[in-house]
């Protein structure tokens, strides 16, 4: 198989083209003060990384980092367990099971955010059934929208991960007489720990650098690094400031997958 | 992977169909997105033989950005004022020969709005854009709740910025603020007599702990005056042609219109134009829709489909004759006379603060800030 | 075979899993309601229609958009599989050390936020705007997809790649066949579930892109995201969309449970013969 090496080349120049250098002009606009991409009139500035500090930022980057955080860990509680249960059961149509769950999300996010949008305002469709709930604005309302999101992104790899694993560690456990608590513990959770990692990555990266959720759930009272990005690119154009808190969050995510994958020896984790 | 190559056929198929739908003579227009009368297009293809193909964005920010890029050969764009300043500094429209336009005269525009643009506007204004619709900004606010009305219209921009101008029910009532900084910060500012124009940063001072301390129940920009409508929320800034808006979606949908509109005393105006980007490859087609648009009927006709106040005199003429309209404009005299004698200025274009920051950059510090 | 006791625990996991179900549906529900609300703005219901049903086919706007989806979501998705899953060939053949470099910057359009994405896309693609004009429209949006949908592909067939037994390859190349008939005939086929989960999420990704479509479409091309996300406020929005999704979803549907109707019926007789 080694001979087909060369396959990999028009990838690697595609790549080149389309992340490498974006990635090393966001750098260079970085450290520059510029009027958008018009280099011209650009002079060298620290300026920019030097408000990374601003209260503003760091608050925003908080709001993010706590919202997908709290809401990736919510996917894992309720999406894990839901793969194990229909993975490990006897059922005859477990694919079109999880079809079933993953079809929502053919349906598009902007309407359904609006759907929520229907749930959470005090007035609104849902009176005609008696129901009202006052959650715009709250966290509790993004959170629980952005799970209900993502929540497929988080079923889809554990699924597959625990469907396709090798039971037969499972069995051997029970046979030496291993309690199922003990066995789910220490055979089945590592063996399917992939399939978390990429949930994880899945969930997290939207939830946290997404923008049209908390703009509309959250009442536009909650900042997100993903609305600050977008007004500095769409509004002020901003290009310098863009970057450099781009960089900075696949800097961070970067080093948290790093970090995550010490846990995980095989290494090119993601699906 | 065979099965993935039985995708192939519908894809192609679909493909073809978006690549072929094409023709020769385009008009490429920039406008809002619900800006436009779609009948008007329709009628406008007829009559010059041509496809109009309209890309529909948010915001003026969007349009420069669209236009800046140089990707679409846009022919018309309409953005808002101080984008037309913004994009005539950084020489990115055609100037227009009004001698060409067979429909236009120079004093066919509202008086008020014409003399905005002479004494507060930059020089030569008229010859880079032409006047599409325009109005004020002021409160949206609801008819549900009866207190709210007197609140509104005795405290003016107060009743956006102060919950203590509401007494008792400082907390029950809702307040929404526009999340464009811009529009946003305007409010503050005219509510303490400074400039809207202003770009002197001493002039915000007092910004972030007034507006802060208000604790607004939504930050939004259409959102609010869906709101409004619905009765989640109780008071907003918004357009004035956003009540109009609201107003007719309300009625054409056999909702009661539960909400009304009021210009404070010191207000912005603002309007929108139709101006040639340089971008435009069809300058002649450009100029047929200016003039189409310009004559009397099609911009009649396209006012009461829109719902935001005529610049044309003569739509305003028809309005007043038409009996199917006397009850709006009697109820809602600022439909066609929007500022009715009251102060107001239009926004220019500002580029930097006195300290040298980014304008845009420090007026969306200013609200991130107020939101924290 | 064992027959399937009807406990306690299964009673409560099968509660679990509609519970689920039902959170996952309550915005789809919701849409589908609001799409036979005779009332336009959707803040009461008024009366039922199918109104808003007969206006898909009749709003060219809003159908051109649908067909943009599609069109873009099929394409780019059989273009990723097939290119993803080359290219992970590829991929899967270097040393370690250029291997993990590349995947590196395979997972950047993963990591990034997608507005940052869909910029560098534009911005790349419009030094092409001197050589050809009318560039921008379907062809950067089907550039734009393939894009950020291939790193999912290939980060699905790579997985793959590494558990199949090296040995498969060489046997077949030593029984004299030709290097690219057994990459056909023998790997493919192996990794098959890695390139089905990969084409998946890319459909997945794609038919619901908006940020990234909105910088690089142009021309008067729209996709449907970007259709409904400007007319968010305004009027021209049209429960039309909410149709449009309801049918989706029902035909969907249908498409994944009837044949396990079928399945069940037809299991349920040869047992009983």
């Amino acid at each position: 198989m080694k001979k087909f090496k060369y396959l990999s080349i028009p990838y690697i120049v595609w790549l080149f083209i389309l992340v490498v250098i974006p990635l090393l002009a966001m750098v260079v606009l970085s450290f520059m003060d510029s009027d958008a991409l018009d280099l011209s009139t650009a002079k060298f500035s620290l300026e920019n990384w030097k408000s990374l500090f601003n209260t503003v930022y760091l608050n925003a980057f908080w709001n993010s980092f706590k919202i997908a955080g709290i809401s990736t860990i919510v996917c894992i509680l309720i999406g894990y367990p839901l793969s194990y249960i229909i993975s490990t059961s006897h059922l005859k149509n477990k694919f079109a099971l999880i079809m079933v769950l993953i079809l929502p999300m053919w349906s598009n996010q902007l309407l359904r955010i609006i759907a929520w949008e229907k749930i959470f305002y005090p007035i609104s469709i849902i009176n005609n059934i008696g129901l009202s709930f006052d959650l715009i604005g709250t966290d509790f309302a993004v959170i629980f929208a952005t799970v209900t999101m993502y929540l497929p992104f988080m079923i889809l790899p554990t699924y597959t991960v625990l469907e396709k694993m090798d039971k037969s560690y499972v069995e051997a456990s029970y046979d030496l007489g291993v309690s199922r608590t003990r066995t789910f513990f220490k055979i089945t959770l590592p063996m399917s720990s992939k399939g978390i990692m990429s949930g994880i990555i899945m969930v997290f990266l939207p939830a946290s650098t997404g923008f049209a959720i908390t703009e509309r759930l959250g009442g536009g009272k909650i900042v997100m690094i993903g609305n600050i990005i977008e007004n500095f690119f769409k509004r002020s154009f901003n290009y310098n400031m863009g970057s450099m808190l781009s960089l900075v969050v696949i800097m961070v995510i970067m080093g948290a997958i790093v970090l995550l994958s010490k846990f995980d020896k095989e290494g090119e984790t993601i699906i | 992977m065979k099965k993935l190559i039985f995708l192939l056929i519908p894809a192609i198929i679909l493909s073809c169909i978006v690549l072929l739908t094409g023709s020769t003579s385009n008009l490429y227009l920039l406008n809002w997105g619900e800006y436009i009368d779609p009948s008007l297009i329709t009628e406008f293809e007829a009559e010059y033989n041509t496809t109009v193909i309209m890309e529909e964005v948010g915001s003026s920010e969007d349009m420069y950005q669209k236009i800046k890029s140089d990707i679409t050969p846009y022919d018309i764009a309409i953005p808002g004022d101080y984008m037309v300043e913004r994009m005539y500094e950084e020489d990115m429209l055609y100037k227009i020969d009004l001698t060409s336009l067979a429909n236009y005269s120079s004093d066919m525009f509202n008086d008020d709005l014409t003399n905005l643009r002479k004494n507060g506007f930059f020089t030569d204004n008229e010859e880079y854009c032409i006047p599409y619709f325009w109005g004020a900004y002021g409160l949206l606010y609801t008819t549900r709740k009866s207190y709210v009305e007197e609140v509104v219209k005795t405290n003016n921009w107060d009743a956006i910025l102060n919950r203590d101008v509401y007494g008792t029910n400082k907390n029950d009532v809702k307040l929404a603020m526009y999340s464009v900084p811009r529009f946003g910060t305007t409010a503050y500012l005219l509510d303490n007599n400074k400039d809207v124009n202003t770009n002197k940063v001493s002039d915000f001072a007092g910004l972030v702990t007034t507006m802060k301390a208000t604790n607004y129940d939504l930050w939004g920009d259409d959102t609010i005056k869906k709101q409004i409508a619905a009765g989640n929320i109780d008071v907003g800034l918004t357009q004035l042609g956003d009540f109009f808006d609201q107003y007719y979606l309300s009625t054409s949908s056999n909702e009661e219109v539960q909400f009304s509109y009021y210009i404070p005393e010191k207000t912005s105006a603002f309007f929108d134009a139709m101006v040639i980007p340089k971008t435009s490859k069809n300058q002649d087609l450009a100029y047929d829709f200016i003039d189409f648009m310009l004559d009397t009927d099609n911009s009649f006709q396209n006012t009461t489909y829109v719902g935001y106040s005529p610049t044309l005199k003569s739509v305003v003429n028809k309005l007043k004759e038409d009996t199917e309209y006397t009850d709006l404009i009697s109820n809602y005299p600022f439909y066609i006379d929007p500022l009715q004698g009251k102060d107001a200025t239009l926004f220019r274009y500002i580029d930097e603060m006195d300290d040298g920051t980014n304008y845009q950059d420090f007026l969306q510090g200013l609200i991130n800030q107020v939101k924290a | 075979m064992k027959k399937n006791k009807i406990t306690v625990s299964s009673i409560l996991k099968g509660l679990f899993i509609a519970v689920v179900i039902f959170i996952l549906y309550l915005p789809i529900i919701i849409i589908f309601v609001l799409s036979i609300d005779s009332s336009r703005t959707g803040n009461t219901f008024t009366g039922v229609t199918f109104e808003w049903y007969k206006e898909i086919f009749t709003n060219k706007s809003l159908y051109m958009s649908i067909i943009t989806s599609f069109a873009v979501a099929l394409s780019a998705t059989v273009i990723s599989a097939f290119l993803g899953t080359f290219a992970a060939i590829g991929i899967h053949a270097l040393d370690k050390k250029a291997r993990e470099k590349v995947i590196l910057l395979n997972n950047i359009p993963v990591l990034n936020a997608e507005i940052v994405t869909g910029i560098s896309v534009m911005i790349i693609c419009s030094f092409l705007i001197p050589i050809i004009p009318d560039f921008f429209g379907y062809w950067t949006l089907l550039i734009a997809h393939v894009f950020f949908t291939m790193p999912y592909v290939i980060l699905s067939v790579i997985p793959k790649l590494n558990e199949l037994d090296p040995n498969l390859y060489d046997a077949t190349t030593d029984l004299g066949v030709r290097p690219f008939k057994a990459l056909w005939k023998i790997v493919i086929p192996s990794i098959d579930t890695g390139i089905v989960s990969g084409s998946l999420l890319a459909f997945t990704l794609s038919i619901d892109d908006f940020v990234i479509s909105y910088f690089t479409s142009g021309n008067g091309v729209t996709n449907f995201s970007n259709w409904i996300y400007v007319r968010l406020g305004r009027r021209n929005f049209t429960p039309a969309a909410y149709a449009f999704n309801s049918l989706l979803t029902i035909v969907i549907l249908l498409i994944v449970l009837v044949p396990q109707f079928k399945k069940n019926k037809s299991k349920k007789n040869t047992r009983s013969l």
